[in-house]
């Protein structure tokens, strides 16, 4: 069987010594809601800069069954949608159609073709009719869903999200969960937003420290109360 | 953030702003070329571009300010580089200031030439401007190609069209988190903060254009092709 991800003993430290992965294996099966919990520091962040091959992970990551190579990495991008922890960091541009068009266009695809992934990504994400508003006049939460736009724009097989909900108050959070769930398909979360996490996924792992330290259906790891205090996530 | 774009006027609906970008850019050009061509433009010729340039922005229906106070960026800059034509030009002196014993002649031609190179400078980025105010980014990279402008030069511009707000954004956090615990006076202490935040503005900014450098490589961005 071939997974959508799969890590086998991924370590990385940083140039100045912080040895922020410390032998990471994982697999996400495809079509699975995977919750990545960890405290603040744990490694998310640093994990998922390695399923797009942001970070050189020398062959420890496969996405669908393909190690992550130089020659591969473009379509790796296209096919896993990294949505980042901040939204302003994927949001640069004037107006709202462009930061969305951004991806198509790096496909070289046609403009007609731009501007209806274009249509597809807002209305996925409840933002429809927004195209010509600048971004960064825009609320967190809006933000949010246009980054989640962006990314979606490459209709990508797998999503992947960095702390979707850090920040956002109730209603946020409740509009980005039924996105979420109405897109479906494999879907990658790194959040220590227990009520999220439950609400959306299947799967759960538990990083600390660089390591998994637990893993399994969402059910039974969330339950595990002492294991979820041992590592600072409740 | 409330900064604002290079192009912010550039969806309007005037005349100049239907105009297709490449005629746009090739006017532009041959103004700026008019205007710098000669050391000692005749003064009519100073009025007419001072003349066509108010003409352009009120047809387009810009606000005055932005484009007049806009191109003053580039005074101080034109003042000090010029300073020493008043010196340094022969003719017919007007004035000779001395001080500590040392003295220097000011002449009618400097005098003259210094407020040219000023007047040149100044209408030359505001012609620029009303360019950027008339036609959106994208549709003016897209004229330079047809110019055969090189794709690496091309780049460069739109890599500062993107990343320039990653600096004015985080200019404006230092500047918000600065204001929210300055409670007025004790300047000495004020200006000793200053070079730590300068440096952490750099760092910030560093690693802020880096991430989003990382966002756009995840959207297939590929830094071979322009
Ligand atoms: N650019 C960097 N240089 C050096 N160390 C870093 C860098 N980025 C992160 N680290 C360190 O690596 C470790 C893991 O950080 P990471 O950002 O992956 O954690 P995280 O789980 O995403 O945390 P958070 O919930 O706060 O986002 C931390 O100890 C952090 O200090
Ligand atoms: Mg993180």
């Amino acid at each position: 069987m071939t997974y959508a991800v799969e890590i086998r003993d991924l370590t990385y430290t940083y140039p100045d010594g912080t040895a922020a992965l410390a032998g990471v294996d994982l697999r996400v099966g495809e079509g699975t809601t995977f919750g990545l919990l960890g405290a603040n520091g744990a490694g998310k962040s640093t994990l998922l800069l390695h399923l797009n091959g942001l970070l050189n992970a020398n062959g420890a990551v496969a996405i669908f069954g393909e190690k992550i190579t130089r020659g591969n990495v473009r379509e790796i991008r296209r096919r896993l949608g990294l949505v980042f922890q901040d939204p302003d960091d994927m949001l640069f541009m004037p107006r709202l159609e462009d930061d969305v068009a951004f991806g198509p266009r790096n496909l070289g695809l046609a403009e007609g073709e731009v501007s209806e992934r274009v249509k597809e990504a807002l209305a996925a994400v409840g933002l429809s009719g927004q195209e010509r508003r600048s971004p960064h006049h825009m609320s967190l939460g809006e933000r949010r869903r246009a980054s989640l736009a962006a990314a979606l724009a490459l209709r990508p097989d797998i999503l992947v999200l960095d702390e979707p909900t850090a920040n956002l108050d109730g209603r946020g959070r409740r509009e980005l969960a039924a996105v979420l769930a109405a897109l479906g398909g494999t879907q990658v979360i790194a959040s220590h937003d227990l009520g999220f996490v439950e609400k959306l996924c299947s799967e759960v792992a538990v990083l600390a420290a660089g390591r998994v330290v637990a893993s399994g259906p969402a059910e039974q790891i969330l339950a595990d109360e002492p294991l979820l205090r041992e590592h600072g996530l409740v | 953030m409330r900064h604002e774009f290079l192009d912010k006027h550039s969806e309007r609906a005037g005349p100049l702003h239907r105009l297709d970008a490449r005629a746009k850019t090739v006017a532009v050009a041959l103004i700026l070329l008019g205007l710098n061509v000669l050391r000692m433009p005749p003064a009519w010729l100073g009025a007419a571009a001072a003349g066509l340039l108010l003409a352009a922005v009120i047809a387009s229906r810009l606000p005055l300010g932005y484009v007049f106070r806009r191109a003053a960026v580039v005074l101080p800059f034109a003042v000090i580089i010029g300073a020493f034509l008043p010196f340094t030009t022969e003719g017919r002196a007007v004035w000779y200031p001395a001080a500590f014993g040392y003295g220097a002649l000011v002449t009618a031609e400097g005098l003259r030439l210094y407020a040219t190179v000023i007047s040149k400078a100044y209408l030359s980025l505001a012609y620029v401007i009303l360019l950027l105010a008339t036609t959106p980014f994208r549709a003016l990279l897209r004229s330079l190609a047809w110019f055969r402008v090189p794709a690496f030069f091309l780049s460069l511009l739109s890599f500062t069209y993107r990343y320039i707000f990653v600096l004015v954004d985080e200019i404006e956090r230092l500047q918000r988190a600065w204001t929210a615990r300055y409670f007025g006076r004790r300047r000495a202490a004020q200006f000793r903060a200053l070079g730590p935040a300068v440096g952490a503005l750099f760092v910030r900014s560093y690693e802020r254009a880096e991430r989003v450098w990382a966002a756009m490589l995840s959207r297939g961005y590929d830094p071979n092709a322009v």
